[in-house]
């Protein structure tokens, strides 16, 4: 774990993404994201 | 990943809805992959997983590969109890076809509220592309898997 992805990811969120999507089995290479998801969810 | 995702949220978890898997493991020899989808697996595995993400809860859980010796129902009921115990807010089944979609909505048909679809999209439509009006009928959304990509 860097402290690069960790900003990249928050980066990400503030910028408007939204889904982060993970799995164990992705290892650490993959991270599917989206947006605009949150205002279709339930909350 | 999880814990860099983890860490990642910490103090954006409202903003965001977060998705996660349950059912492929490495295996002893971790030179392959094993499936499992036992009620206690499933349970342990959302434990794990909470914990890793630092959450309290996960907005979407999905059993990434179903398990060929555990019956669907049993995999998705104890994803049920999940939801029921406030873990988990919808679940989700990946690569699946039509039928077993609607053996898990039977089980819990409040609950299943997403499925992935292999290979949906304009780049290259696979086979699994029919899968999406069946599934539809069934859950509330269809999430492509590598829509350009594949």
């Amino acid at each position: 774990m860097t402290a690069r992805s960790v900003e990249t990811i928050r980066s990400a969120i503030d910028l408007g993404v939204d889904f982060l999507d993970t799995s164990d089995g992705y290892g650490a290479a993959l991270i599917a994201t989206a947006t605009n998801v949150r205002g279709f969810w339930p909350q | 990943m999880s814990k860099l995702i983890g860490a990642a949220i910490r103090g954006r978890r409202d903003k965001v809805v977060l998705a996660t898997k349950f059912g492929v493991k490495v295996n002893d020899a971790r030179n392959g992959i094993v499936l499992d989808g036992r009620p206690e697996y499933v349970a342990a595995a959302c434990e794990a997983s909470l914990r890793r993400l630092g959450t309290d809860v996960i907005d979407l859980y999905y059993c990434h590969r179903l398990d060929p010796n555990v019956p669907i129902e049993d995999t998705v009921g104890a994803m049920a109890q999940l939801v029921a115990a406030g873990k988990v807010r919808a679940l989700g089944l990946s690569e699946v076809g039509p039928e077993l979609i609607r053996r898990a909505h039977a089980r819990a048909p409040h609950h299943c509220a997403a499925e992935r679809v292999l290979a949906v999209g304009a780049a290259r439509r696979g086979p699994n592309h029919r899968n999406v009006p069946r599934a539809r009928h069934y859950v509330g959304a269809v999430q492509p898997i590598g829509p350009i990509r594949r």
